[in-house]
């Protein structure tokens, strides 16, 4: 059995304290903030009376440096007393929110190469099917529907760009 | 031109048939984004963005502003029938709402969040038309200092109202003022923190950045919690009216909630989500039964509806007067005004009065047409309820891909919404907000700009912004509001301590 207090041991998904999340969160911000002040030396920084396009950036990232440690030692001193934070964990549906973000992410890359209206076919297959768990007839309808749907919406109606890709639809 | 003279203008510009039809889209999709949870006006404005870029000027931004204030309409709805806020602004009007609808009075429920957004919205609106003018002209007077200034304060206000730790929304600012200074330096033209990316030469777009943070984010959440499993009120909804006690009940918190709406809303950072929990918080004070509050009090109902209406109407008034967005939402009006090459500020006004005058007016029309959708049409709003997230989720990341994608035909923006949509979800989780970031990245280059230029005016002092009296009042607000958190602190640590030597 683990003898820390909240926030110190465990930290199996789902039952993580929101001290310990955020005293990483404050070492993020912490090395964005130095990599931001190393960054702002490469760029005139100019004078008071005359600032140069590093200044503001070099004192908020300062600034941000100070709030991330400052976050640091006040989770530190705080008594949790709240329920630890799900976190990857809703009914184990994580591995859909990693997906949706995969899904995402493939159509960035698909949608110009392979045109709008296959890449959001595909797309709303894998969503309706895989990660909405719907019927397959509501898929196959949904996705049809949907398609049709926008692509009158907005190339049509609204006459918005969207990529013909390899086929020209 | 006098008001009058000014009122007949916008009348004639709205009342333009296409004009017209923007407007009832806007107040639709706007309802309904309301009505739905998880899609707010944030996203929903960044989706349709790119989708108005052939319409005129002015029928967009009559849109995208009825896209606002008719979430505010919609987001009760869903508070009242399924306990769940469909917009932040309506989370109070849960307390209250679903515990009239749990007693069988959903009807009268629904009904004095219409009337009373629909008093206040009009209530709003006469406000920003009679004071918008003279505070356009005020507004002239205002140097680089003066804008630094107010743009601190309208950084400051969000944060304090931040939800949750002050310190962790002082940080999400600091990262969206950051984020804000890739690309192109205004004054000097130097490229910064680019690390050689062209696509970075224009700096991370506000709309991918705003459809991730509140669009995919939200999505992603939602996804993992199962959101399938809300429970939605069954009853059928047969008498909208209020009784004749619950009209008595309601009218001063109506008339309150109007007021401290409105001026709420004027404040930069304010808003009308400050405004919902303020109002609530004054009709308990006041109320004769405070123990009635939670229960399904009418007045818990009528004044958070009623201020966070008016506090749509009044944050219109720092973006038409100063050209300074007061919120997410305004920062997304901003940009929409700029990209159809017009300058918010003092001189929109007199610049562009059809635009200026028409989205004022447009808003009395839309109000009257939100009651309508709200009252009549509330069942088509209950069957929007009943669509199962599984098959709406979907759509919803859909709209946000094209939003994002059209916005430049740029597939780097449809990356940078899917990492801010994955950043947006990890905040959620951790508790920091996605409004201070925004605002921050909206303000960044023209708070860096406007303090560039004060201190070459000053040869460099920084006692420009105190030396002169609105600056200084601004000034002296902002530390003020950052005061108060941290003697509230030390007084709480005291009073620990001497508990725990008395004990």
């Amino acid at each position: 059995m683990s003898s820390a207090g909240p926030g110190e041991g465990d930290l199996s998904p789902g039952r993580v304290f929101m001290k310990r999340y955020d005293r990483v969160c404050s070492l993020i911000c912490l090395a964005f903030a130095g990599m931001i002040i190393c960054l702002s030396f490469s760029v005139p920084m100019g004078r008071i009376s005359k600032p140069g396009p590093a200044f503001m950036p070099f004192w908020v990232a300062v600034t941000l440096a100070l709030l991330s440690i400052l976050l640091w030692v006040e989770a530190g001193r705080r008594k949790e007393s709240s329920a630890p934070v799900p976190f990857l964990s809703g009914e184990g549906r994580w591995s859909s929110v990693m997906m949706t973000v995969g899904a995402l992410l493939g159509y960035a890359f698909l949608v110009e190469p392979v045109g709008f209206l296959i890449s959001t076919l595909v797309l709303l297959l894998f969503l309706f099917r895989f990660i909405g768990n719907l019927k397959w007839w509501v898929v196959f309808t949904g996705m049809l529907l949907v398609t049709l749907m926008t692509h009158v919406l907005f190339k049509v109606a609204l006459k918005v760009q969207l990529p013909a890709g390899l086929f020209r639809l | 031109m006098d008001y009058w003279h000014n009122i007949l203008y916008g009348f004639s510009v709205c009342l333009d048939p296409m004009n017209l039809f923007y407007c009832f889209v806007g107040v639709f999709v706007g309802t309904l984004i309301g009505v739905l949870p998880g899609v707010g006006p944030v996203a929903t404005i960044s989706m349709l963005l790119p989708a108005t870029f052939k319409m005129s000027p002015v029928g967009a931004i009559i849109m995208l502003a009825g896209i606002y204030y008719g979430a505010m309409y919609g987001g009760s709805t869903t508070s009242i029938l399924v306990n769940i806020p469909g917009e932040v602004a309506s989370v109070v009007t849960c307390l209250d709402g679903y515990q009239m609808a749990r007693k069988g009075r959903a009807g009268p429920a629904l009904g004095i969040a219409a009337f009373g957004s629909f008093i206040a919205g009009t209530f709003s609106v006469v406000a920003l038309t009679f004071l918008a003018p003279p505070l356009a002209t005020i507004a002239i007077k205002f140097g680089p200092p003066e804008y630094f200034s107010l743009m601190v304060l309208g950084v400051t206000m969000i944060i304090y109202l931040a939800h949750g730790s002050m310190i962790k929304a002082l940080m999400t600012a600091c990262l969206g003022l950051l984020l804000s200074y890739v690309g192109l330096d205004n004054i000097s033209g130097f490229e910064r923190f680019t690390y050689g990316f062209p696509t970075l030469e224009d700096g991370i777009g506000l709309v991918p950045v705003a459809i991730g943070l509140f669009g995919i984010g939200e999505v992603l959440i939602n996804i993992e919690e199962s959101i399938a499993k809300r429970e939605i009120f069954r009853a059928k909804l047969s008498n909208l009216m209020p009784t004749r006690k619950d009209w008595k009940d309601s009218a001063m918190p109506i008339t309150r909630g109007s007021i401290i709406g409105f001026f709420l809303g004027v404040l930069p950072g304010g808003g009308h989500v400050l405004a919902s929990f303020a109002s609530y918080a004054i009709e308990k004070r006041f109320s004769k039964h405070p123990e009635r509050f939670g229960q399904g009090a009418v007045e818990g109902v009528a004044g958070p509806e009623s201020a966070n209406n008016a506090g749509a109407g009044g944050q219109f008034i720092p973006l038409l007067t100063l050209g300074i967005p007061a919120s997410p939402v305004m920062a997304l009006m901003l940009g929409a005004l700029v990209i159809f090459g017009l300058q918010p500020g003092p001189l929109l006004m007199t610049r562009s009065p059809d635009l200026f005058w028409g989205v004022i007016i447009s808003m009395y029309i839309g109000n009257t047409m939100l009651l309508v959708l709200n009252l009549p049409a509330i069942g088509l709003w209950v069957q929007v309820l009943r669509i199962p997230y599984p098959f709406l989720f979907p759509l919803i990341l859909l709209f946000c891909l094209i939003g994002s994608y059209s916005l430049s035909n740029n597939k780097y923006d449809v990356l940078v919404m899917v990492i801010f949509g994955v950043i947006g979800y990890l905040m959620k989780k951790v508790r920091f907000e996605g409004a201070p970031l925004l605002l921050g990245m909206v303000l960044g280059l023209m708070m860096e700009d406007a303090m560039r230029q004060s201190l070459i005016m000053s040869g460099g002092s920084f006692h420009i912004f105190i030396s002169r009296p609105i600056s200084a009042a601004f000034i002296l607000t902002a530390l003020a509001l950052l005061a108060i958190p941290i003697v509230r602190g030390g007084k709480k640590i005291l009073m620990d301590k001497i508990l725990e030597t008395e004990a």
